[in-house]
């Protein structure tokens, strides 16, 4: 055991390809004891031939069709008509876009790349000092991935054997918990600093900005409607978000043409096979752990140090903040998710509950060094070096621990929604 | 124009490489496919079985078809804070290091594929009767592929040099 992680643990450190890392360290934990080597690769097709996972491609590629259709103008627009004139407007803004862009897009990524730029001219155009932009810009895209769709519950719905529409609609209230949290720091931000506000939009200017990005707006009411009122399923509601984006563009706005269409699918292929050949590998790696007893001898060691569900539950918060920093997030889901689920059980924590915890523990991650990708994608789009960058986004990580203490101490704010819809 | 990752669309039609427009048509497949399969299942309210299975196989082959993709392209996820902090001359050495080990790995899934398809060449899938070696065949085209491509950079370094 101590060699699997081992290997692991010195592959990753060395910056081995993270599927290859895991797959490798599997791999010679399988010669080393003798286990027929063959179930590696029956593993790593097993693994990734499940219905479910269709969702990555398709919620991957509905949220590049989105950005390359150039809605997030249209959503930034309205959402600037109805906040703008707060003070510190544009910091608000920001958030209710991020907030509707993450009912049709799954990963934090998608969110800060795309409507994330749109964000960031808009509020350096109005004088807004870059570090705030850019700590708000992050922020608020970690709304993206709690908030369905969501590749990070897609894959923990997948390996841990939960419900994928019951972490869907879990999301929803922690994910709007989060933009109240981020509007009530960028208004003391604002008021402190004194930023700029919009002008109040007319009645008219509302009305015109909705109907420009109403079809746009429908979007997320398609997606988690759809998966709410049990008519499509998630890897549906995928497929349809895919087919719904692809009219918007083409048919409505005329935005998309074969170039960026292609280059869409190009690029969301790419995240796929990428995202995919880790799960492959880890679902290898999760048989051996299974096969050795690890998860129950940790949720053994566990009983022995925590006697409530409580002491459990900030321990696992712990492991997985550390975690999140030092792994990428769908690594960490495809590890610790096999490792963690009789921990789960032994003191009656709901996995539906816990996936938005980790979800929510895995974006503090994204958002802090050393390996935090958004900040990388910050730091190139708003053109700060990555130092200031790491500055910027710092004070925007308190509001997201308040609700990771929130939600973690309080199940029923994640469960009361699906246990309404699902009962 | 530039797409949300950062790449600029001319580009992307230049190097656009086979791999990649496997994957572009198998993604646009399992699309069609699946779009078939939610339309029959409410419109006409009637399953398809096989649109599931093929949507399946379609992602098993996206998915290490793309790994050649992404190693061609260097964009496998890795950690590389350590290797950003050590001496460049150490950091060259550690590249090779780390391309060997995917190599290693990448040979080792190959190989044991080819062993798998021995045993599993009468299996046939459960809902359309496709022999199940057509779709492990995805992880040995895909590795083989990524091999190529991880020694096509090796090659085209040497080439540079001797120049």
């Amino acid at each position: 055991m101590i060699i699997l992680f081992g290997t692991l643990a010195v592959f990753l450190v060395l910056g081995v390809p993270v599927f290859v890392a895991i797959g490798l360290a599997a791999a010679i934990y399988l010669v080393i004891n003798d286990i027929p080597v063959l179930i590696s690769v029956q593993q790593m097709f097993d693994g990734i031939d499940k219905f479910p996972l269709l969702a990555v491609p398709f919620f991957i590629l509905a949220g590049n069709l989105m950005n390359a259709a150039g809605i997030t103008d249209r959503l930034f627009a309205f959402a600037r008509s109805l906040v703008g004139h707060v003070r510190g407007g544009l910091g608000h803004v920001n958030i209710l876009a991020s907030l509707i862009f993450s009912g049709m897009s799954g990963t934090a990524i998608a969110d800060a790349g795309g409507l994330g730029t749109v964000e960031l001219k808009a509020m350096r155009d109005q004088g807004y000092d870059t570090g705030f932009a850019i700590g708000i810009t992050a922020a608020s895209s970690t709304i993206g991935p709690i908030i369905p769709p969501s590749l990070a519950m897609v894959v923990y719905g997948v390996v841990g054997n939960v419900s994928i529409g019951k972490l869907f609609v879990a999301g929803i209230v922690p994910g709007l918990l989060m933009a109240v949290c981020l509007h009530a720091i960028v208004f003391y931000f604002a008021v402190r600093r004194d930023y700029p506000r919009d002008p109040r939009a007319s009645l008219r200017q509302v009305s015109r900005t909705f109907r420009s990005g109403f079809l746009a707006l429908l979007t997320p009411i398609i997606i988690v409607g759809g998966i709410i009122g049990g008519v499509v399923t998630p890897t549906e509601a995928a497929v349809v978000a895919v087919l719904y984006a692809l009219f918007i563009g083409v048919i409505a706005y005329r935005t998309l043409n074969v170039d960026n269409v292609l280059s869409v699918l190009r690029e969301s292929f790419e995240t796929t096979a990428i995202t995919m050949i880790m799960v492959a590998a880890s679902v290898l790696f999760g048989w051996i752990l299974v096969r050795e007893n690890v998860a129950s001898q940790f949720a053994q060691t566990m009983l022995e140090f925590a006697t409530e569900a409580w002491h459990a539950l900030l321990i696992l918060n712990v492991i997985l903040l550390i975690a999140g920093i030092f792994m990428e997030t769908i690594a960490v889901i495809l590890i610790l998710t096999p490792i963690l689920a009789p921990t789960l059980s032994a003191y009656g924590i709901d996995p539906v509950h816990f996936g938005v915890v980790m979800v929510l523990n895995l974006m503090i991650g994204l958002m802090t060094p050393p390996i935090g990708l958004l900040l990388f994608v910050m730091a190139r789009i708003g053109k700060l070096d990555l130092f200031a960058t790491i500055r910027a986004v710092f004070p925007f990580l308190l509001p997201l621990f308040v609700v990771l203490i929130l939600i973690s101490v309080f199940p029923w704010i994640s469960l009361f929604l699906p246990r309404l819809v699902y009962g | 124009m530039e797409s949300p990752q950062g790449l600029d669309y001319r580009q992307i039609w230049r190097e656009l490489a086979p791999e990649d427009a496997i994957c572009v048509a198998l993604l646009v497949s399992i699309l069609i496919v699946m779009g078939l399969g939610v339309f029959f299942r409410y419109v006409l309210n009637d399953s398809l079985t096989w649109t599931e299975e093929i949507s399946r196989y379609g992602l098993v082959y996206i998915t290490y078809i793309g790994c050649a993709t992404a190693v061609r392209r260097r964009s496998h996820i890795r950690i590389d804070l350590m290797a950003r902090l050590l001496p460049p001359a150490i950091q060259r050495v550690l590249a090779v290091i780390i391309d060997l080990l995917v190599f290693v790995f990448l040979v080792f899934l190959a190989v044991n594929t080819i062993r798998i398809m021995d045993v599993l060449w009468t299996s046939r899938s459960a809902a359309i009767g496709l022999p199940i070696n057509y779709v492990y065949a995805a992880i040995l085209f895909g590795t083989v592929a990524s091999v190529i491509r991880l020694a096509g950079q090796y090659l085209a370094r040497s080439r540079r040099d001797d120049r």
